[in-house]
């Protein structure tokens, strides 16, 4: 009961954050990282299936995608420090809008893999 | 590579950081802004202690670094309201004489002195209440460094700047006041013959 309150005050806190923050910015670092997020969940689905890719989409693939922008446009994250955002604020912004935004953006994907291949399975 | 470096600028202040490659100019703005550890750094605003841990959150601080920061496939008008909310602080950066008109290219198609001068446009703009510019002169046009010079002197009046660039001509021409670091001890700068005294520049420099 406890940890359920608390990942709802994380989510809050997230929320709040956001409502507070020039959007246009956030939503450019997360266009900036889906690419590499989806490379690593096309990737997982032909190792592991559909649902495991989905899985770890949802989990560790804001991760992966910000670990791959610090590896390739280091440089750019003074374009959000500047704007007050810290790493820890981009990550948690950044898995927020994975979860609202990403998730059917993946979804349109794997549906159009299944009609193109003809063997999407989503469970 | 820093042991004893003090420094203090208030509002109005330009300050120049003089050093040679390596002895920790940069290092020690990212340590100030908060990107890099230091073993010892004590910090104040206002006479109220500051980590800099704190300082981006915090927006106390707007930093160009040395190498271009801005995202290379954004145009520049979409960049400006990314940085902006109000209106009015779009207007005044998009309406910049040097900014409009390379507002329609994207950041990869623009030239060394285009770049550093709307980074420099951008990040003065913002409401931070210090500056520290890492090498905004280097490899610009003079056109442009007139420009950065001119518009450095507009915004002091409302803020502390901090610059460090090795075309020290153009940072003498800015600066209020002056500091070099010499094997990681920082030392005050009266003229172009300290900068000599202190290994610096050669003699053929004055």
């Amino acid at each position: 009961m406890k940890k359920q309150k608390d990942l709802w005050m994380v989510v809050v806190d997230v929320m709040w954050d956001i409502s507070k923050m020039p959007t246009r910015a956030l939503w450019n670092f997360y266009k900036t990282i889906l690419p590499y997020v989806l490379v690593f969940t096309l990737l997982c689905k032909i190792v592991f299936g559909s649902f495991i890719a989905f899985f770890l989409f949802l989990s560790i693939g804001v991760l992966v995608g910000f670990f791959a922008f610090g590896l390739i446009k280091r440089q750019e994250f003074y374009f959000y420090y500047n704007l007050g955002y810290t790493k820890k604020k981009l990550l948690k912004v950044a898995f927020l809008i994975n979860l609202l935004v990403g998730t059917p953006i993946l979804i349109t994907i794997l549906i159009l893999i299944s009609f193109i291949f003809g063997d999407f399975k989503l469970i | 590579m820093l042991k004893e470096v003090s420094l203090s600028i208030e509002t109005g202040d330009i300050l120049g950081l003089f050093g040679k490659n390596g002895c920790g100019k940069s290092t020690l703005l990212k340590m100030m802004f908060g990107t890099l550890n230091a073993d010892y750094i004590e910090m104040s605003i206002d006479g109220f202690s500051v980590d800099p841990e704190t300082v981006i959150a915090s927006k106390q601080i707007a930093y160009l670094s040395q190498d271009s920061f801005l995202p290379k496939n954004n145009r520049v008008r979409d960049i400006i309201p990314m940085y902006f909310y109000s209106q009015e602080k779009q207007d005044a950066v998009f309406y910049n004489p040097g900014i409009s008109k390379i507002a329609a290219r994207r950041i990869n198609e623009l030239s060394l002195g285009e770049l550093r001068y709307f980074e420099v446009i951008l990040i003065g703009n913002l409401d931070h209440p210090f500056l520290f510019l890492d090498e905004p002169f280097s490899m610009i046009e003079p056109l442009y460094k007139d420009a950065i010079k001119e518009f450095l002197e507009t915004i002091k009046t409302s803020k502390g700047i901090i610059l460090t660039d090795h075309y020290f001509d153009d940072v003498l021409q800015t600066t209020t006041k002056n500091i070099v670091i010499s094997e990681g001890i920082s030392s005050q700068v009266l003229s172009k013959q300290d900068l000599v005294k202190m290994n610096y520049l050669s003699k053929n420099h004055i």
